[in-house]
């Protein structure tokens, strides 16, 4: 303990007065209709939005555009049954998702600044899921939708013990600034938005 | 000697490099600017994302103990670390409790800072950098030369030849997207076989013992969703009082780095994984000693965006390289020095002084007053560059008289009409890229005497 009670001590020493913790948080959002700033920002990020009525539209759409023998995993209550069997073992060891090819979960809060989407550690399941999948999709309410980030904080709960905001596919620039779509995450993020 | 002149020097023998160097880092500049301009109240952003982080920096001790006490309740171990040396050794008996010999790692500055990979390395553990850039540098065996961009240095060309020599990529790749694809199936194979993975921490929440980390590339969570011991490490002044204040510095944050909205991930660690060890060591490093020195404890709210860096016309024309550290660019310019006075007193010089850095910067940190304010400070500390000190001296006594000043300026006009290779000159080090002015018929002084004075 010795380094911890010599760094407070130090900073106690050479902390300046006191400054005041503002209090005034609200921002100006230009969003006139959030599901379309929301929608922009998404495509805008490189992730592909579907708008959608019923939940079953995105079991048709995998139906339809992924080969039937890709690895599925279903994280969306209600459609268990579209899983393949899933055990516990995947919790104890998440290396077992590795050849997952699609996910699907639900978001909670989207954010129109920036198509941001909360998502808890409950929502995912499993941690790594969202990052290991090749192609990650998210459903996500229309009516859960917020101007701003700062309104998404208000409603975020912290029991979790891994959250995030997810804006878009895993991307890179790191080789002289071209954006490249698919760095170590998900190669895409398909983004179902249920009206 | 290696300092930030000498180094520029070698930079800038390759012109071409230099203007794209200079290009690339304005363009991610340029993507700031559209960026902070589509936020109404962009402004009032910067002025509370400052205010709250002097309001940390007031109570530093106290936010740091609220954190500790939250993430030990989350089930989170916390190290205290006083200097690089045992933030290394604390790193290691982690890594040794676990019987770990291969750790990925994401992008952290603070590592850089401590040499912790070398440090690691020579005790046999394998350690791979995970962000692309940082992958990129470490197999080429170099440092970042740029905190959020760390191979910016680099072109494609030059990246295919190390994929080559180094993970079996086909001779003459240089398409970036191709590349990326095989670092992606490398260091997905790191990623399943580590037992550890160590990340940065870019704010520490102390309202609720959690830290959020930030990457595009989702390197940092493929890392420790499947490795059983995370490791993250900070420096102490990354701390943030309440959850609510996320909003704030995560709509700043990749604005003002990249040109981005937010990054694609912004991860919150708040427990451990069942079954998984996860530890954060905080540290010093001569952090809570710089926060004692007055005019320059502001840059202690560095939230390491790199919007400085890509805004500096010292630093795009030099390369992160020539100054010699771990964080370059403008904020490495004030940091440094007052970290280590003698190996870095050259970098406060590495400046126009033109504002550009303070004018971006997302927590209003007023660095190019720190830096005039170091310059003075290394130059009455008798510490300064000989040449410069002895012009300075030449100029003061010139300027300070008006008689001597007339006969110096004559010397010189008549000097240059006649000898103008004395100052143009490789000796003369105002000459270097530079073209002398043209030295005009008559003085201002002489013309006034000539036109005004005679009442015209």
């Amino acid at each position: 303990m010795g380094s911890r009670e010599d760094i407070l001590t130090k900073i106690k020493k050479a902390k300046p007065a006191e400054n005041e913790l503002p209090t005034d948080f609200s921002f100006i959002s230009t969003a006139e209709n959030l599901l379309e700033t929301f929608v922009a920002a998404a495509q805008s990020n490189g992730s592909q939005v579907t708008l959608i009525e019923d939940e079953k539209e995105i079991i048709n759409y995998i139906t339809e555009n992924i080969a039937s023998d890709e690895r599925i995993i279903f994280n969306i209550k209600g459609f268990e049954d579209e899983n393949e069997e899933l055990e516990d073992q995947y919790i104890n060891d998440p290396h077992k998702l590795e050849s997952v090819d699609v996910a699907v979960i639900e978001g909670s809060i989207g954010v129109a600044e920036n198509a941001a989407v909360w998502i808890t550690e409950n929502q995912m399941k499993y941690r790594v899921l969202p990052f290991i999948t090749q192609h990650l999709f998210v459903m996500l309410k229309a009516d859960s939708i917020v101007p701003l980030l700062h309104d998404a904080y208000k409603i975020t709960k912290v029991e979790d013990g891994f959250s995030l905001f997810i804006s878009g596919p895993s991307k890179t620039a790191d080789i002289e600034q071209s954006l490249v779509i698919g760095a170590h995450g998900a190669r895409s993020h398909h983004l179902f938005i249920l009206k | 000697m290696r300092n930030h002149a000498s180094l520029a020097e070698q930079f800038n023998l390759d012109e071409n490099r230099v203007d794209w160097h200079n290009k690339t880092l304005w363009f991610v500049r340029e993507k700031r600017d559209k960026q902070s301009h589509q936020v109404p109240d962009w402004e009032k952003l910067r002025e509370i994302a400052s205010k709250i982080k002097l309001n940390v920096l007031s109570n530093l001790d106290t936010y740091l103990m609220e954190f500790e006490k939250n993430a030990l309740a989350n089930g989170i171990q916390i190290h205290w670390a006083k200097d690089a040396e045992e933030h290394n050794e604390i790193v290691l008996s982690i890594l040794k409790d676990h019987q770990v010999k291969y750790m990925v790692k994401s992008k952290s500055m603070l590592t850089e800072e401590c040499h912790l990979n070398e440090y690691l390395e020579k005790n046999g553990i394998e350690v791979t950098d995970t962000d692309l850039g940082e992958r990129i540098v470490q197999l080429a065996k170099e440092p970042p030369s740029h905190v959020v961009l760390p191979c910016i240095h680099k072109k494609k060309e030059e990246i295919g030849e190390i994929f080559h020599k180094h993970l079996n990529a086909p001779e003459g790749l240089s398409d970036p997207q191709q590349l990326t694809e095989i670092a992606r199936q490398d260091l997905r194979k790191k990623f399943l076989q580590s037992q550890a993975a160590l990340t940065g921490i870019n704010f520490a929440v102390a309202e609720t013992g959690e830290f959020v980390v930030c990457t595009n590339e989702g390197n940092a969570d493929m890392g420790t969703h499947l490795a059983n011991v995370h490791i993250a490490c900070m420096g102490l002044e990354k701390i943030i009082p309440k959850r609510e204040h996320l909003g704030i510095f995560l709509r700043l944050l990749a604005r003002s780095g990249t040109g981005q909205s937010i990054t694609t991930y912004s991860s919150h660690f708040r427990k451990p994984r069942a079954g998984q060890d996860m530890h954060i060591i905080i540290v010093d490093n001569g952090r809570s000693e710089h926060l004692g020195k007055e005019k320059f404890r502001n840059s202690l709210k560095c939230i390491r965006c790199g919007a400085c860096f890509n805004t500096c016309p010292v630093y795009r024309r030099s390369g992160g390289h020539s100054y010699h550290t771990a964080v370059a660019g403008p904020i490495g310019s004030i940091l440094n020095p007052i970290r280590n006075r003698e190996d870095y007193k050259d970098l406060p010089f590495a400046s126009t002084l033109c504002g550009s850095c303070t004018n971006v910067c997302p927590v209003k940190i007023d660095l190019h007053n720190q830096l005039y304010e170091l310059r003075q400070e290394i130059i009455a500390s008798g510490s300064g560059e000989s040449i410069k000190g002895f012009s300075m001296k030449m100029m003061a006594r010139s300027l300070s008289n008006i008689k001597k000043y007339e006969k110096f300026k004559r010397t010189v006009k008549w000097g240059y009409r006649y000898t103008p290779f004395l100052l143009k000159n490789k000796i003369n080090p105002w000459y270097k890229h530079r073209e002398m002015p043209e030295m005009p018929k008559e003085s201002f002084k002489e013309w006034y005497q000539k036109n005004i004075s005679d009442g015209k």
